[in-house]
């Protein structure tokens, strides 16, 4: 089970967390967004420097073709501004003239190109128009060098761009578009740049941060239409990306009011709902009825119309299902007493059954004897008045006739006893007035009393007491704890068994609480029912017509009525074991008569 | 609740210090040459990528610095490095790049570490200092040069001397007059200011029968000498230092080339590992490497080896080089002396057209 405040707090950051997820998911993809249209723009950009690099270059194929078609090419001047450098070649590729604006060229008339770059570029000359070679690398002191090259009669004329005008060309670009400009090789090396002082020297292949400059770039990459080489646009992301920026800057604040905002709502709503319904928890458990000042830890919360309307309802419940308690125990009260004495009548109906059969017996007896006299005066008579009665006939018949007496008289001295036992029992069982009596003598009588129910399972009874006891107390109770002991095990602990000993032993401990120790040699309680069998209406023999109250109205008098206890011996394996303690009961031992 | 919340906590700390925990990788600078597309340094940064790829290395990162091989940009390249926390520096750069450099780690000798694959300058042979060179210094490859020509027993020696990167061409010049038997000529003449005419002049009024370019530093000058050389005695032999294995030389020097004896420090056209380098770096670059690539290769593999073993610092691995001096590395044994200096063959190859 979990708890309104785990759940709330639960649910709140399931939520924060979800609005976070969201949130960051929204802003990648207008990142994204926005710098896939940073590239697109970016791309178009290096389109215009390729147009650019076009221009410039088409410019000097002008100029060469002009060259290419004077005869009296010698000084300097010729060839400058666009040009560092003119060369003829014959078709060994040797230089037969040369023009060089700078003093400190490498080539000289003799020079063979027969491989590297160069050659490559001119060997593949087809044609008579004017090729532009990509930037490449020159023989003139490990430099690169972009190359004019068109055949002129029998001779290759080459020219090489002046370098410097070039890069002063992209240095231009680079402050109008705020991006550097690099011409790479295919490899990935830089050829030249519009900027010496580049963030890196080797092109980085993706956007990557400089160690340098902790700053990200954006690397745009074409291929020039002029020459093969790439055309490498690297923008600083602080040029082009202030659309970015404020993404990447309003993100994290965003969520961070979103987490401030969720923090706040979860502390006042633990403050304002989740703690004062604790406290309300927590003055419930609390709650008496019968007290009139109640304390409330949550009088705040009562302000709100649905808590106070909980609380009273709550008030008035407690209170309706305390009365229908109060009614229900009555009742159950009531239903147990009549139940008790219904079980008192009970015991009272068996034992007038038992009476009634012993009282048959020695009934019968005195009727046959009677009878059986009758019938001897009869025949007496009738031998008289034959005149055939003899002396010995008359003898015989008195005898016979004592005889039958003999046997009335003792059926009927039994049969009062029966009576004046059962007069006895009924008497002090119900009439619950104190008095003095001998427990010895009770438990005889209740023994005698109940012999038509153990005689036909062939119950021994042991008796064992080193004294008579005298109690002062309410015989009937005793009758009945008794009665029901005996009748327990007759009905439960014999059910099966067809004889065995109940032994009943009466003694004291050294408080002079009066001690009965009852055992039976029956089957025995089960030990998973042995806590239960003192509860009312708990029985195994449902089903036979137990009520289940026999011993609960032991416990009850014993316990409720004597202030005494009872328990069972759970270690007594020989059958059942039950030893009852009663206090202040005992006034007098006498030594047992002989 | 809040026992989830706190164990999501532990948990969230314990991946972040976990991730932190993780050695950041090896940070090596590498000085060389990258402008305007250069493939000298294009080959020697990408030689250690292709090192870095064919071994799986994720611990060492190589940060390239552009010095031009220019002296004068050396100090301002280093404090960029050193801004950056590199303690490891490979250089490729010319002697007289490495001597300024040197004044430079001098003063902060156990917190930089300097592999030389460039220079050969003797003023750095021999000197209990942070360098670690990975090529014999000047006097024992001119002693191989000279021992070389001598076998030729030319009647006269032209050397053409590259006077710019004095701190190798001086020293070098010298030891070979100490071992060379036979007669010989200088013609001087300065890359940085040079007039081509006037080097043509010289040569057309030289008399000789075998031409030396003591150039290094892979200029593809000594091509264009090669040419000039060739223009005046078509049967002149014309030898090349270990500094010219480029192919720019190759294609400047025209149909010189067939009279071009290179000096190589790999047996290049027998050894099966480096001409499989070669072709490997070709297939995944698409252009052919210089021959000093090789020994940045080299150098990183000594690097990642010393590294293994769980040494990282600076001082750490000179310590261990001097150490354990013999290093068996992807093109054979290497050996150090107790200076962390370096004796190696030098190899002839004739006819370098099949070179790259």
């Amino acid at each position: 089970m979990q708890s309104f405040k785990s759940i709330t707090i639960a649910f709140e950051i399931a939520t924060l967390i979800l609005i976070l997820v969201v949130l960051f998911l929204l802003s990648n993809l207008l990142q994204n967004n926005l710098k896939e249209k940073i590239e697109e723009q970016l791309t178009a950009t290096a389109g215009i420097i390729d147009h650019s690099i076009d221009f410039f270059i088409n410019d000097r194929k002008a100029e060469f073709l002009e060259l290419s078609k004077k005869d009296d090419l010698h000084a300097k001047s010729d060839i400058l501004p666009m040009f560092s450098d003119l060369y003829f070649l014959d078709e060994n590729f040797a230089l037969t003239r040369l023009i060089k604006a700078s003093d400190n060229s490498r080539i000289f008339v003799g020079y063979k190109i027969i491989s590297g770059d160069l050659f490559d570029f001119i060997s593949q000359y087809e044609g008579h128009e004017v090729r532009v070679s990509p930037m490449i690398r020159s023989p003139e002191i490990d430099s690169v060098g972009i190359y004019l090259v068109k055949q002129v009669g029998s001779q290759f004329l080459v020219a090489r761009i002046d370098i410097s005008l070039f890069k002063a060309l992209l240095s231009r670009m680079e402050d109008a578009l705020r991006s550097m400009i690099i011409i790479a090789s295919k490899e990935g090396y830089i050829m030249t740049a519009s900027n010496p002082n580049l963030p890196f020297v080797l092109v980085p292949s993706e956007n990557q941060i400089s160690s340098e400059y902790l700053e990200e770039y954006f690397i745009t990459k074409i291929q020039s239409q002029i020459f093969k080489n790439d055309i490498i646009l690297v923008t600083p992301y602080s040029n082009v990306n202030m659309p970015l920026k404020i993404v990447n800057v309003f993100t994290p604040i965003l969520a961070l009011i979103i987490i401030l905002m969720f923090s706040i709502k979860i502390f006042f709503q633990n403050r304002w709902f989740v703690k004062p319904i604790l406290e309300l928890i927590q003055d419930l458990k609390r709650y008496n009825p019968q007290e009139e000042n109640r304390n409330l830890g949550f009088k705040n919360l009562l302000n709100v119309k649905e808590i106070h309307s909980l609380y009273e309802t709550f008030v008035d419940k407690t209170k309706e299902i305390e009365l229908s308690f109060q009614n229900i125990t009555q009742s159950k009260n009531k239903a147990l007493e009549q139940i008790v004495e219904s079980e008192k009548l009970s015991s009272l109906g068996s034992m007038v059954a038992g009476v009634t059969h012993e009282i048959n017996t020695p009934i019968g007896v005195s009727v046959t004897s009677a009878s059986f006299m009758e019938e001897q005066n009869k025949a007496l008579k009738s031998s008289l008045e034959k005149n055939e009665l003899t002396k010995a006939m008359l003898i015989k018949h008195l005898d016979n006739e004592s005889e039958s007496l003999r046997i009335i008289l003792i059926s009927l001295a039994r049969v009062s006893e029966l009576i004046m036992n059962f007069k006895k029992l009924a008497v002090e069982q119900t009439s619950g007035v104190e008095s003095t009596f001998s427990i010895n003598a009770l438990l005889e009588t209740v023994i005698k009393s109940l012999r038509y129910e153990y005689k036909k399972k062939n119950i021994e009874f042991k008796v064992i007491s080193d004294r008579e006891y005298f109690l002062k107390s309410n015989p009937g109770l005793f009758y009945q704890i008794f009665t029901n002991l005996i009748m327990n095990s007759i009905k439960h602990g014999f059910k099966d068994i067809d004889m065995g000993i109940i032994s009943i032993e009466i003694k004291t401990n050294p408080d002079n609480d009066l001690i009965v120790d009852f055992t039976d040699t029956g089957s025995g309680i089960e030990e998973d029912i042995q806590e239960k069998i003192f509860e009312p209406f708990f029985t195994t023999k449902r089903n036979s017509g137990g009520s289940g109250l026999g011993l609960h109205i032991i416990y009850n008098l014993v316990v409720n009525q004597l202030d005494g206890s009872i328990k069972l011996d759970p270690n007594y394996k020989n059958g059942a074991r039950f030893i009852l303690n009663l206090h202040n009961v005992l006034i007098e031992k006498k030594s047992l008569k002989l | 609740m809040r026992k989830t919340i706190f164990s999501l906590l532990i948990v969230s700390m314990l991946f972040w210090t976990g991730g932190c925990a993780k050695d950041p990788p090896l940070k090596v600078a590498v000085m060389t040459v990258l402008e305007s597309g250069s493939i000298i340094g294009s080959s020697e940064i990408d030689a250690l990528r292709l090192y870095l790829k064919e071994n799986e290395v994720k611990n060492i990162e190589i940060i390239p610095f552009n010095d031009g091989w220019d002296p004068e940009r050396v100090p301002e390249v280093y404090k960029e490095i050193r801004e950056a926390d590199i303690d490891i520096i490979i250089t490729s750069h010319t002697s007289t790049c490495a001597v300024v450099l040197k004044e430079l780690t001098d003063l902060e000798k156990d917190d930089v570490l300097v592999f030389l694959t460039g220079s050969t300058t003797n003023l750095l042979t021999g000197i209990d200092d942070n360098n670690i060179r990975l090529i014999q210094d000047v006097e024992k490859e001119q002693r191989s040069i000279a021992n070389k020509i001598n076998e030729y027993r030319f009647k006269k020696l032209l050397i053409i001397r590259d006077v710019y990167n004095e701190n190798y061409t001086e020293p070098a010049l010298a030891f070979f007059k100490d071992h060379y038997k036979g007669n010989f000529d200088v013609i001087n003449f300065s890359i940085k200011d040079m007039d081509i005419e006037k080097i043509e002049k010289e040569i057309e009024g030289a008399d000789f029968d075998a031409v030396y370019t003591l150039v290094g530093g892979n200029q593809s000058i000594s091509g264009t000498m090669a040419q000039l050389a060739y223009i005046k005695n078509p049967k002149s032999k014309i030898f090349f230092t270990p500094w010219n294995n480029a192919p720019t030389v190759i294609e400047t020097s025209g149909e010189a080339l067939s009279n071009v004896i290179i000096s190589n420090h790999y047996a290049v056209l027998k050894d099966a590992s480096v001409k499989e380098y070669i072709e490997t770096f070709k297939t995944e670059f698409g252009y052919a490497p210089t021959y000093n690539s090789l020994h940045l290769y080299k150098t990183i593999d000594i690097i990642h080896q010393i590294q293994n073993s769980g040494i990282k610092s600076p001082k750490g691995i000179r310590d261990h080089i001097i150490k354990t001096k013999v290093f068996q590395t992807p093109f054979g044994e290497h050996v150090f002396d107790e200076f962390g200096d370096t004796e190696m063959e030098l190899y002839f190859i004739p006819n370098p057209q099949n070179l790259f």
